[in-house]
């Protein structure tokens, strides 16, 4: 009696056990058709939604990008060749009688200009035509005083705000290093210069006070083409066309971005020419050095065999 | 979403509708004339000047070649298809709006790789 009901409690405890694992299998596979189902409609949804944005998504066109510059045969191009420093000089007076009206060249200083492309005293009487802070006097009164050679170039405007301010909210670059920080260096600026067209191509809409220009990623500009035939008189008589002074400004930014360039060039030339003869000598002088071990013969007398 | 498809399969089709095409030809006609009036003035008050700037001297000249002449038509059919878009009804709240931007850069960068190489011979 005891034990039969002993043994029908067993069989009672197993027998609900046996049911709980069951229920708990049945909501466990539930949970993950839940989850399965809530995936792949999120997945769905995901990809439709990326479906319908790339039908009318616009990045990446052409002229986001901007026409790019074609190469030019600058003066510099070779290995061996340096700047054209008539250029440079021809490209200063542009950049001081048309680009100095809104860009600055901060990083760059009167006496630089020496050697390369005025002399000194001519360079003298173009700083000293500027006026620059002096120490005060006794009374502590601000002084100005007349540019020298140390000086850097003066910038147009006193700051950043007042050169948004002056063109319509458009801060006009610094020019001292904008050969180097613009793809395609100074053919991306010459093709800048000469590439407004007349009117934009059709059905280009341009933000009021901006200007169309294909090499400028965008192609609206707030600069409007600034150089027309015979805008500036170089002393030398060159004819003074567009592409002219386009390519003058050029070298001579190209320059003032990399005003070692021609030293370079030539020190790379002497490096090469020592490192080279230094080479061959190395080649020469190590002939000697291993002739001994090169020429030296190793032979092998076995041990008589003992009899 | 249905509706950025059905506007897709709509500007699909648009391309090949010939009704545009027809029309073409007649604005392309007036175009083409006025363009050459403005060339014939231009040169006119350039011969007058002396100075002229190489680089275009070049293009005109590239653009007088068999692949420019090609490029520019190219050009040309696209304004002219624009030019009609913009006459007709509703231009303003369209929401893909054809610009020729695309067969600008063409044109633009052939004759800058026809004229480049020998500008600058021409420079001192």
């Amino acid at each position: 009696m005891f034990s039969r009901s002993i043994l029908s409690r067993m069989v009672s405890k197993t027998a609900a056990r046996q049911l709980s694992t069951v229920s708990g299998n049945t909501a466990k596979s539930a949970n993950n058709k839940l989850l399965i189902t809530g995936a792949a409609l999120a997945g769905i949804t995901a990809s439709g939604l990326l479906y319908a944005e790339s039908l009318t998504a616009n990045a990446m066109t052409a002229a986001e990008h901007g026409l790019h510059s074609p190469e030019f045969d600058w003066p510099q191009n070779g290995p061996f060749s340096t700047f054209d420093h008539a250029s440079i000089r021809r490209g200063y007076q542009v950049y001081r009688e048309v680009c100095a009206a809104c860009h600055s060249l901060d990083r760059v200083a009167w006496r630089t200009l020496v050697g390369v492309s005025h002399t000194n005293s001519e360079v003298k009487e173009m700083a000293e035509e500027f006026e620059y802070d002096d120490e005060p006097d006794d009374n502590g009164n601000p002084k100005k005083r007349p540019g020298k050679l140390a000086d850097y170039i003066p910038a147009p405007y006193p700051n950043e705000q007042a050169a948004r301010a002056a063109n319509q909210g458009a801060l006009p670059p610094d020019l001292s290093l904008i050969v180097k920080a613009r793809h395609g260096g100074s053919d991306y600026i010459f093709s800048l210069l000469t590439g407004y067209p007349e009117d934009a191509p059709e059905g280009v809409t341009l933000p009021v006070g901006s200007n169309y220009n294909p090499y400028f990623p965008g192609g609206s500009i707030a600069m409007g083409r600034v150089l027309f035939d015979d805008l500036v008189e170089y002393e030398d008589g060159t004819p003074a066309t567009t592409s002219q002074m386009a390519k003058d400004v050029s070298q001579f930014l190209n320059w003032c971005s990399e005003p070692e360039h021609d030293e370079r060039k030539r020190q790379g030339l002497k490096a090469i020419i020592i490192l080279s003869s230094l080479y061959l000598l190395s080649v020469w002088v190590k002939k000697f050095k291993w002739a001994s071990i090169k020429t030296r013969k190793f032979t092998y007398t076995p041990p008589k065999p003992r009899k | 979403m249905l509706s950025t498809i059905v506007d897709y399969i709509e500007e699909i089709k648009d391309q090949f509708v010939p009704i545009v095409a027809r029309a073409e030809d007649e604005v392309e006609e007036t175009n083409d004339g006025e363009e050459e009036e403005d060339d014939d003035d231009d040169d006119e008050d350039e011969d007058e000047e002396e100075t002229k700037d190489q680089y275009d001297e070049l293009k005109e000249e590239c653009l007088q070649t068999e692949k420019g002449k090609a490029l520019k038509h190219h050009y040309d059919e696209c304004a002219a298809r624009v030019q009609l878009q913009k006459e007709q009804p509703g231009y303003d709240d369209l929401e893909n709006k054809e610009d020729c931007v695309e067969e600008f850069f063409h044109l633009q960068h052939y004759l800058d790789s026809c004229a480049a190489p020998r500008l600058f011979n021409k420079l001192k």
